[in-house]
């Protein structure tokens, strides 16, 4: 149950209602709708940082799932088990990004590997990211690219602080499709 | 958008209006607008191109310092300003003096020709209160309007209300008769007609709570803060809520009608 009201499309301010699809929107959203000038700004960030861009709503989704599982929250783990289905991640995949399957025995693609790899790193808490790790990523990818993988994780992980700290909900038609995709809910 | 910046400078009141948008009474949190914070938004406002401050509440005169305080914001821009008109005691009318010949305009509450028809709506005692002050306000002189805010008049009412304020020296120019909104303490009485966005006139309006859609919008309702017309937390630098209205007011098509056009 999260600590503060989810505020409805009626119940929110005026200028965040174009957020609203219908009279409900995530609670990522409803919540944020409390401070109408940070949703503004906070939310086209949101979704350039973990969204489809230059970088494939694959690689992205493979990020937030990772980190999301390394930072124990529950909310970003179910909700975006579902996008990860959503965005054509295999079963044994999304076991694999949420530690239930060793990565090395799903994913082949060392690009890919490095990729979850730095994901963890910087899902590490406090903790300095190897210099050699650093040369893997420069060696294979793009300084734009590098940009964007790591501001994608530095949004999730705040966004699981946030989430966890506020306890927002999983929705429940998310739920339903674990359930029905044969995955465990996080709780 | 209006060119007026409204304030509110408290939530308490020594009033409990059965229709009030902010169930504003003697008992509920005080929620101050501090002076010096209004006084330095004021300056902002008038840098913005803004033409005029409007200050309501609450009851504005529960604030002891807001003589002084108008004194400060006159010297920016001028000022209307909202009151039940009770607390006009002999030492307040003497403290008013020193407004005379200032841009200010004072509006009071008055909304029947008849001491039980009015005081039912707001308390025992308002009528006789608001008609002895009225004359002394005007002896001063200042420029007092009349703001009656009603649910249903009878022609009747309605003729024996113009003419009680004709006799109190009003003008007809400065009496305003407004509807209820079905907001806040009225929306649970039952009372008001529906103002939807489009029919309220966008004036940005600043409390303690943050910068609003109008000042009919930082109601309370059952000790909560309806926050449908919530334009931002954020009120300083004012730049910043009158950014967000004037680029959110471009996609609403804003269609006043005759009672939700202005709280004056």
């Amino acid at each position: 149950m999260s600590i503060i009201t989810l505020l409805s499309k009626s119940q929110a301010p005026i200028t965040t209602r174009s957020f609203y699809a219908q009279e409900t929107a995530s609670p990522i959203i409803s919540s944020i709708a409390h401070v109408p000038e940070l949703l503004l700004k906070g939310m086209p960030f949101i979704g350039q940082a973990l969204g489809a861009s230059s970088v494939s709503l694959r690689m992205k989704e493979m990020m937030i799932l990772r980190a999301s599982t390394k930072l124990h929250c529950s909310y970003c783990t179910n909700t975006h088990t579902v996008v990860c289905i959503q965005a054509g991640l295999t079963h044994n995949e999304i076991l694999a990004l949420r530690g239930e399957k060793e990565v090395d025995e799903v994913f082949t693609e060392a690009k890919e590997k490095l990729l979850i790899a730095w994901t963890d790193a910087m899902s590490n808490g406090g903790n300095p990211i190897s210099t050699s790790l650093k040369e893997q990523m420069i060696q294979h990818y793009s300084e734009a690219e590098i940009v964007e993988f790591s501001l994608c994780i530095g949004a999730t992980i705040m966004l699981n602080r946030y989430a966890s700290a506020l306890s927002l909900p999983v929705d429940p038609d998310h739920l339903r499709i674990l359930n029905k995709q044969g995955f465990s809910i996080v709780s | 958008m209006s060119k007026r910046l409204w304030f509110y400078t408290n939530y308490h009141c020594n009033l409990a209006c059965t229709y009030c948008l902010t169930e504003s009474s003697p008992s509920v949190p005080k929620r101050i607008f501090q002076p010096e914070e209004m006084i330095s938004i004021a300056k902002q406002a008038s840098e913005l191109g803004f033409e005029s401050i409007g200050i309501t509440g609450g009851e504005p005169f529960l604030i002891p310092t807001l003589v002084d305080t108008l004194h400060s914001i006159l010297d920016i821009l001028p000022v209307t300003l909202l009151t039940n008109g009770t607390l006009f005691h002999k030492k307040r009318i003497e403290e008013l003096r020193s407004l005379a010949g200032r841009d200010l305009r004072m509006q009071i509450s008055l909304d029947y020709a008849t001491p039980q028809e009015n005081d039912a709506m707001r308390a025992r005692g308002n009528f006789e209160k608001v008609i002895q002050a009225i004359p002394l306000l005007l002896d001063i002189p200042l420029h007092i309007r009349v703001a009656s805010t009603i649910d249903q008049h009878t022609s009747q009412e309605e003729d024996a209300l113009n003419k009680l304020v004709h006799k109190l020296g009003i003008p007809k120019k400065d009496h305003i008769v407004r509807k209820i909104i079905h907001r806040g303490r009225a929306q649970s009485q039952g009372l008001g007609i529906n103002a939807s966005i489009e029919e309220l006139m966008p004036e940005l309006t600043l409390t303690v709570d943050g910068a609003f859609w109008s000042p009919f919008a930082p109601t309370y309702k059952d000790g909560r803060l309806q926050k449908d017309l919530l334009i931002s937390n954020t009120i300083q630098p004012l730049s910043a809520p009158v950014d967000i209205l004037l680029s959110f007011i471009a996609q609403i098509p804003y269609q006043a009608n005759e009672h939700t056009a202005g709280f004056v």
